[in-house]
């Protein structure tokens, strides 16, 4: 019964997904909407900070508190981790 | 309708992965088996995002004196901060599953659901 | 561990580890940056670690640089703090040509301290969650 359940829903977000596909606009064709955040990171990454590679630019330089943000989650859960697993050990032992 | 599917091919390749991986999360009862359908599920939703960033004829986003076109950068910059979440959410699932296995003995789904419904 | 296997990590662990020292020093010319060097610098030690059943960086060590990578992040952006502007800004006598090793402002140091964080925290995760039959 649950497995019926589970692939009539599988086949139905199947069934959905590839109807999307046929209305997304062709795959390489430019931005539809004016893209005009990605112009300027293109045109004067260069000359704003120094760095040819435009994506490091991106990410360390124009939104460098979202790469802090991903360092501090990566800290969060490696707490989280260690959190889990050292108290069951430490009751082991005892 | 189907020539502007196979237009789209690569959205619909990501698109079968991530359906790859939610029906591994949904009928294999191994959890470990499960976490992995997760992980798999997140990696096609960025292979999506990044096919959607490509402009036809662009070259790599490195400024060289000379090529005319790029490709958006936009969408490999924010999918770098997501990687590194989804690392860190598969390890925290992982540790669960460990913790799991050492109170219930077994790492089945259905044998887990059945343990607890003798207890209470 | 089979020799074969215990032979081929010895030999392949310095390569892995510079190459995952040139995309990170070299993050800001070529496609790389932090994150990836950090992971790869990372899959070299746990391969090491996997056919070896040895761990290469100890524990404490490991937990050590993990802390002082984040602390060095953090202090990093008061730079920006000092020279009047606003925290984390880039500082523009530092900017350099464009192509150079010395270029890019802040943006070599922070991802030097970004890989070395990375790295340090996946070696960690898997002490953590293999390393559970011996004690902590």
């Amino acid at each position: 019964m649950k497995k019926i359940l589970a692939g009539v829903v599988f086949l139905l977000i199947g069934a959905v997904f590839v109807l999307m596909v046929a209305e997304m606009p062709a795959f390489g064709s430019p931005c539809p909407v004016d893209p005009g955040v990605s112009r300027y990171y293109l045109e004067n990454a260069l000359a704003d900070t120094g760095a040819i590679n435009s994506v490091s630019a991106i990410v360390l330089d124009y939104r460098s508190s979202d790469a802090l943000g991903a360092v501090a989650v990566l800290f969060a859960g490696l707490t989280a981790v260690a959190a889990t697993l050292i108290a069951h050990s430490r009751k082991e032992g005892r | 309708m189907f020539k502007a599917i196979f237009a789209n091919l690569p959205f619909l390749a990501a698109l079968l992965v991530f359906l790859i991986g939610f029906y591994t999360m949904l009928t294999h009862s191994n959890l470990i088996k499960k976490v992995m359908g997760l992980n798999i599920m997140e990696t096609a939703v960025f292979l999506f995002l990044l096919a959607s960033g490509y402009v036809g004829g662009g070259s790599a986003p490195v400024i060289r004196a000379g090529t005319k076109t790029y490709v958006n950068p936009l969408p490999s910059a924010l999918i770098l901060t997501g990687v590194v979440v989804g690392l860190s959410l598969t390890a925290f699932a992982l540790s669960l599953v460990v913790k799991l296995y050492k109170y219930y003995g077994t790492v089945d789904a259905d044998e887990i659901m059945r343990l607890r419904g003798k207890d209470e | 561990m089979h020799l074969v296997l215990q032979t081929v990590a010895k030999l392949m662990l310095p390569f892995l580890q510079l190459y995952g020292l040139y995309l990170i020093f070299y993050g800001h010319i070529s496609p790389g940056g932090g994150f990836a060097g950090g992971a790869v610098i990372a899959a070299g030690f746990i391969l090491y670690a996997l056919a070896h059943d040895a761990e290469l960086v100890s524990r404490r060590v490991a937990d050590w640089l993990n802390s002082l990578a984040g602390i060095i992040l953090i202090l990093l952006g008061f730079v920006g703090i000092i020279r009047g502007s606003a925290y984390m800004f880039n500082i523009p006598e530092w900017r350099g040509q464009g192509g150079q090793l010395f270029s890019g402002g802040l943006i070599p140091l922070l991802a030097t301290a970004i890989g070395l964080k990375v790295s340090s925290a996946v070696v960690m995760l898997y002490y953590y969650l293999v390393g559970e039959k011996k004690n902590v």
